[in-house]
């Protein structure tokens, strides 16, 4: 985990293109996002749309109507879902900017400067690191007002401990490198080298991590979202979840409003997940054997070959 | 060290008349590649091993030395395979028995002193405890306080205090966890010691230390050892007999006197010359131009034809067969085709 | 074991405390909404009781120095004692282990808090208990058998329980329990009931446990698995296992004596790392189960805007983690040799 090897973007790529795992990941998550792009184009009713409903829109089973049935307020859940995704997905790519810019930066400037920098810098990271995320997220935005960007400021901001720990360590191999101590060497000016040589090595780490760091920030948004301090004026996957949580679904049986928002978190994070896992091992390729691994049998001579030897005399200077 | 041409091997004529401990035929071992042809690490090897015998082992690194000693004790990477041949310890196969047969023979027959006892030993046990582990599994009769006494008596023999037993490997230098690894490989009474280039990543002192340490040791013991190196300065040592490998095979293989003093293939001829003897004028040393051959990627004739200084047409599309020049001594060369008894 | 490690570690995570005190002190004060003065004036408390908070907290007195509010253009001249500020009375307060009043119960948070702190520490410890055995024995699994369908099996597994939300697994899971299973709805015991007998009594939590345990071990198992896997592959190319192969142990001596110890260690670090998520889970567990735990009492407080509340089980829940993390860090210490021996 610590020390990852170095590959550029370009071989990084063509490794990529080999893992399926990662493509499957990356087909997902493009649906995820052509969804939320043509939202209005597949959702057969607009969320926002006021509707008249009676005791017996709600909570309807799925139907030609509602495929996915209808929500507490009468809506129809598959329509929520698709728009659902733009909330998800906004979050988790502002979010993720913010963390990985200010993660980005802390590492980079900790390994390339070292010394007293690199100390205060990694050892406010590991403040950061061990003080809970979650309970002082809903801290934050439940004494604030809880509106989109309050929530994308607050998880981006919380959200970079692990990115800073990752291109640091990275950072510092890079800087071993021979010709990153060439050019020192020659005097290069640091920034000068942090942008010719250190960034692009470090940019395919980070660039694995952004994809687990979108994940993790969408995870807090829904989060957030379903223990009620989303913002109030969207409909997001977490929003869905605790309206129909805490307005009855449970008892009403509907089963489709607990599991569809659930189902788009999951499928979006799983993708992000896939794509994360299979982006590392094109990045960081190991040996997955070891000394216990059994491919085959170690011994898979000819049946004859013991037979063969079995009647000669037993040593070469036969005296 | 003394002139190699000048050693005497007092006992080396006695050693011909000893039993055959092992007996190695015809081994040869692939590394199975998922895409492409297996590469051929050992092929068609022949040696024996007789009681109280020192074989040298010897050759450049990556010709097959450490593949062949893994797989006698059929401890191979996943990817090895042993694919033909037969290896009898005391008349045993043991390509033959189960995995728990084998389990059986390791330590308790023959157990392996690897190189850098730095990761060899495990960091988070004491040296006594991983002695002692050895002892209670292959001498389950003991008691406690025997194999304490044990573990003691090895430490003892190696020249470390037994008191340091409880100690972890982090805390030994690199000398003395060598010399902690070659007490663990004698823990069961072995009848055969493989030391797998035991000196390399030590510093010229302590290598010599450990070398005094095995010759010791061997003829206190009796051991049979295989000598897994490429300095030929320890083979002239403590050897009595020397294989030399070149690319997974056979280069030439005799007794340690005819070696030095009558070397018939090209490439023995080149290690000697390349070998830096302290009796030569400084600034001679010479080494083998070009790098041995890569396994998976094995010229079609004789594997040393690319850097033979004596190479000739024929040498470069037919593979050289095992000429037999005299009773203890082969070598795989189409300049010795005439010499074959 | 060396001293002088042990303090460095002691101090830092006193270090660690400090930061999270002062954190959580001027959150409350410096966020929009400067939540302890609307507390004042809170119509759910008594006129006496309002009288006592701006005593306890000192709110006619400046916040921390020459500030009032930590507004710098209104500093004035630096003649107050530093002992006459909010700060020091809230440290003050912490001391003696006064934590301020429930707005919603007129309770002090202290004594509610730890009657929950107990019912988190089963919940999580029963879920980090069974994950981690789980997770380990799934991990070790995928390692011996690296490359095989099992292994690849238990990848998939994991990296989908991953993926999971915490709190939609919590309501799928007491979806299907409650309507198929006859599980309870939630809580931690069933409430109006006179349990004929201390077994009872347990069984009758054990049943309400099931679930949110469940959960939990779900969520965390595969990333433990995952980390357990790569460890191990890590330790088993050692040579030091090839010298056990060669001493003539079998495969389950050489991972039951060599190698899980050696793999023990980074699995340490990683948990101690993981406590944090480990609280955001009892967060959502105990939301959607209605466990009376300390991640509960944070949703609770939210809702009914009880920021004494709030703020003590944050304040709780950190410095709880901050601990758990010293602790790891110590069995780390005691674990490896070549620091213990130092």
């Amino acid at each position: 985990m610590e020390s990852t090897s170095v590959t550029s973007l370009g071989a990084f790529w063509r490794t990529f293109r080999q893992h399926p795992m990662a493509m499957i990941g990356l087909v997902m998550l493009l649906i995820a996002i052509i969804a939320a792009v043509c939202a209005p184009l597949i959702a057969p009713y607009d969320p926002k749309a006021i509707i008249r409903i009676t005791i017996d829109d709600i909570y309807t089973r799925p139907s030609p109507a509602h495929w996915l049935g209808t929500d507490d307020a009468g809506r129809d859940v598959f329509s929520n879902f698709i728009y659902g995704a733009r909330v998800s997905l906004t979050v988790g790519l502002f979010a993720s900017i913010i963390s990985i810019f200010i993660g980005g930066t802390i590492g980079i400037v900790a390994g390339f400067y070292g010394g007293r920098t690199e100390n205060i810098l990694m050892r406010f990271t590991d403040i950061m690191l061990v003080i809970p995320d979650l309970p002082l997220i809903v801290v934050i935005v439940a004494l604030t007002r809880p509106s989109l960007t309050n929530i994308i400021l607050v998880i981006g901001l919380l959200g970079w401990t692990s990115t800073a720990r990752l291109v640091r360590s990275q950072t510092l191999s890079v800087k071993a490198r021979k010709f990153v101590l060439r050019a020192q060497a020659v005097g290069a000016s640091r920034p000068y080298i942090i942008r010719r040589h250190i960034l692009p090595l470090v940019l395919p780490l980070i660039v694995v991590n952004t994809v687990l760091v979108i994940s993790l920030a969408i995870l807090n948004e829904s989060t957030l979202s379903f223990l009620g301090l989303g913002d109030p004026t969207l409909l997001s996957w977490g929003q869905m979840l605790n309206y129909a949580f805490t307005r009855g679904a449970m008892s009403a049986g509907a089963w489709w409003a607990l599991v569809t928002p659930g189902f788009g978190i999951v499928w979006v994070v799983l993708g992000c997940t896939l794509l994360g896992h299979g982006l590392e091992q094109a990045l960081n390729p190991r040996a997955e054997t070891h000394h216990l691994a059994q491919l085959h049998e170690q011994v898979a001579r000819p049946a004859s070959a013991a037979a063969r030897f079995a009647g000669e005399p037993m040593s070469l200077s036969s005296d | 060290m003394s002139d190699p041409s000048v050693s005497s091997h007092t006992h080396a004529a006695s050693v011909n008349d000893r039993p055959v401990l092992l007996d190695v035929r015809n081994l040869s071992i692939d590394y199975v590649n998922k895409d492409a042809s297996p590469a051929q690490a050992v092929r068609e090897l022949d040696f024996t091993l007789r009681a109280g015998e020192v074989l040298g082992l010897v050759g450049e690194s990556g010709c097959g030395k450490s593949t062949l000693m893994l797989g006698l004790m059929r401890l191979l990477p996943p990817a090895g395979r042993i694919v033909d041949g037969a290896v009898y310890f005391q008349g045993r196969d043991l390509l033959a028995l189960s995995e728990a047969e084998m389990e059986d023979v390791r330590w308790k027959n023959i157990s392996i002193i690897f190189q850098g006892a730095m990761n060899a030993l495990n960091p988070v046990r004491t040296i006594g405890d991983q002695i002692g582990e050895a002892i209670r599994l292959h001498m389950p009769r003991q008691d406690s306080a025997a194999v304490d006494a044990r573990i003691r008596r090895l430490l003892d023999l190696v020249g470390i205090a037994g008191n340091r037993k409880d100690q972890y490997p982090h805390q030994y230098s690199g000398g003395m966890r060598q010399r902690a690894m070659i007490a663990m490989a004698l823990a069961c009474d072995p009848q055969i010691v493989i030391a797998d280039e035991p000196t390399t990543a030590l510093d010229v002192m302590i290598q010599a230390q450990i070398l005094e340490l095995m010759g010791n040791l061997q003829k206190e013991l009796g051991l049979s050892i295989i000598f897994v190196t490429h300095d030929l300065g320890v083979v002239a040592e403590l050897c009595d007999s020397v294989l030399v490998m070149y690319g997974g095979v056979t280069a030439e293989y005799a007794d340690v006197d005819t070696i030095y003093n009558a070397p018939r293939h090209p490439y023995t001829q080149e290690l000697l010359r390349a070998f830096p003897d302290i009796t030569r004028p400084a600034g001679k040393l010479t080494s083998i131009p070009g790098y041995p051959p890569r396994l998976d990627d094995l010229p079609p004739g004789c594997r040393f034809a690319p850097r033979c200084p004596q190479v000739f047409g024929r040498c470069r599309q037919e593979m050289p067969p095992i000429y037999r020049l005299d009773d203890k001594h082969v070598a795989s060369c189409f300049l010795l085709e005439g010499e074959s008894v | 074991m060396r001293a002088s490690y042990l303090l460095g570690k002691l101090a830092w995570a006193l270090f660690t405390i400090l930061f999270v005190i002062c954190l959580n002190f001027f959150l409350f004060r410096v966020l929009p909404g400067d939540p302890v003065r609307s507390g004042v004036r809170d119509p759910r408390l008594t006129q006496e009781a309002q009288q006592a908070i701006r005593e306890r907290f000192g709110l006619d007195k400046p916040v921390i120095n020459c500030f009032e509010s930590l507004n710098p253009v209104k500093s004035g001249p630096c003649l107050i004692n530093p002992f006459e500020t909010q700060f020091f009375l809230y440290v003050r307060n912490l001391l003696t282990g006064d934590l301020g009043i429930s707005y919603h119960t007129n309770r002090p948070v202290s004594t509610m808090l730890g009657e929950r702190l107990w019912n988190t520490i089963l919940l999580i410890g029963a879920g980090q208990i069974l994950a981690i055995i789980l997770g380990m024995g799934l991990g070790i699994l995928a390692a011996w058998k690296a490359r095989t369908p099992i292994d690849f099996g238990a990848l998939l597994f994991s990296l989908l329980a991953w993926s999971l939300p915490t709190f939609w697994l919590g309501i799928i899971l007491l979806f299907a329990g409650s309507r198929y299973f006859n599980l309870p709805l939630g809580g931690m015991i069933t409430p109006g009931v006179n349990f004929p007998g201390a077994w009872a009594r347990v069984s009758d939590m054990l049943r309400h446990m099931l679930l949110p345990t469940l959960t939990y071990t779900i969520v965390f198992l595969g990333e433990y698995m995952l980390i357990m896997r790569s460890t191990l592959v890590d330790v088993l190319s050692e040579d030091y296992i090839l010298t056990a192969r060669a001493k003539g142990l079998n495969h389950f001596q050489i991972l039951k004596d060599h190698a899980l110890k050696n793999a023990m260690l980074p699995m340490v670090t990683i948990i101690a790392l993981n406590l944090g998520f480990t609280v955001a889970g009892a967060v959502q567990i105990e939301t959607v189960f209605s466990w009376p735990g300390l991640g509960g009492a944070i949703f609770e407080a939210v809702g009914r805007r009880d920021y004494p509340m709030l703020q003590g089980a944050f304040l709780l829940l950190a410095v709880s983690v901050i601990f758990a993390n010293l602790g790891a860090e110590l069995l780390y210490s005691v674990l490896d040799p070549r620091i213990r021996a130092e």
